[in-house]
């Protein structure tokens, strides 16, 4: 597990949005398939890079929903705080969740003490044209779960499945 | 983020870099609102070395690119890839900007 803990301001949002990047790195989907690592290049070179898609675009998906969670918390969950020092914190929870050898979870926990907010609610695109509102589109598009547990303290809790059987089919020719 | 602007003839390129969020887009709100106070109407947005948008960042564009087309000009957007495209694509406003391939 890996944990981080920040003042709930959106300054702290980039090395939250790194370390979890990096994390989903080390716990999402393999790049590669240790258990082929004897075999030629060639061999592998078509599954490793279905594979390297495949953990791309888990990470890109994770790193941008946790941004938008993030900002949430930041912008909308402290808003009023002026004193900084009074500003709570948001800690960062990420763990591995293993199904089998071929596919996983990754789970990020976000606990905060500011104003409650629900992701929960379902949202729609607003418009054709959207200049706001888009942040909860964007983390219930790009996770398969959310919970969230209201408190003080409050914990919202992302979850993101891998399976290798997808980057396998994709690999086939 | 880091942004430039230039002007050449009746086009506008604005080059956008790095990470355009909530933290920093507040920071490309004057040249973007220059661009509407002038009138210009051609406007063209190179995200080619955009490596993280978020809403906010998509909010920032998409309020340029309402204003320019409110007085008859166009935002045109290139080189969108990585995180930023499958932004656009899932709000699908790869539909709504004009010179993204797959549009």
């Amino acid at each position: 597990m890996i944990t981080l803990s920040v003042p709930g301001s959106l300054e702290y949002r980039d090395v939250a949005v790194r370390v979890v990047g990096a994390a989903c790195k080390l716990f999402g989907p393999p790049k590669r398939d240790d258990r082929r690592a004897s075999e030629p290049v060639a061999a592998v070179a078509p599954e490793e890079k279905a594979r390297g898609e495949l953990a791309d675009a888990f990470v890109m998906a994770v790193v941008s929903a946790f941004s938008e969670a993030f900002n949430n918390l930041a912008l909308h969950g402290y808003r009023g705080v002026t004193d900084k020092s009074a500003l709570g914190r948001i800690d960062i929870k990420v763990y591995a969740q293993p199904i089998d050898d071929e596919s996983g979870a990754v789970v990020i926990e976000v606990t905060d003490t500011g104003h409650a907010f629900d992701p929960a609610q379902y949202l729609e695109l607003p418009d054709e044209l959207p200049e706001r509102g888009m942040g909860l589109f964007i983390i219930r598009s790009f996770m398969d779960e959310i919970r969230y547990e209201k408190g003080p303290p409050h914990t919202l809790t992302l979850v993101k499945r891998w399976s290798l059987a997808s980057s396998t089919a994709a690999a086939s020719p | 983020m880091g942004h430039t602007r230039s002007d050449n003839g009746e086009e506008t390129l604005v080059s956008i870099d790095g990470t355009l969020d909530a933290l920093t887009a507040p920071e490309l709100r004057p040249t973007l609102d220059a661009i509407v106070a002038e009138g210009r109407k051609n406007v063209m947005l190179d995200l080619s070395s955009l490596r993280l948008i978020d809403s906010s960042g998509v909010g920032a564009l998409v309020s340029l690119l309402k204003r320019v087309r409110a007085y008859g000009g166009e935002v045109r957007i290139s080189g969108l890839r990585d995180q930023p495209l499958a932004i656009f694509k899932l709000l699908q406003l790869n539909r709504v900007f004009p010179g993204q391939p797959g549009a």
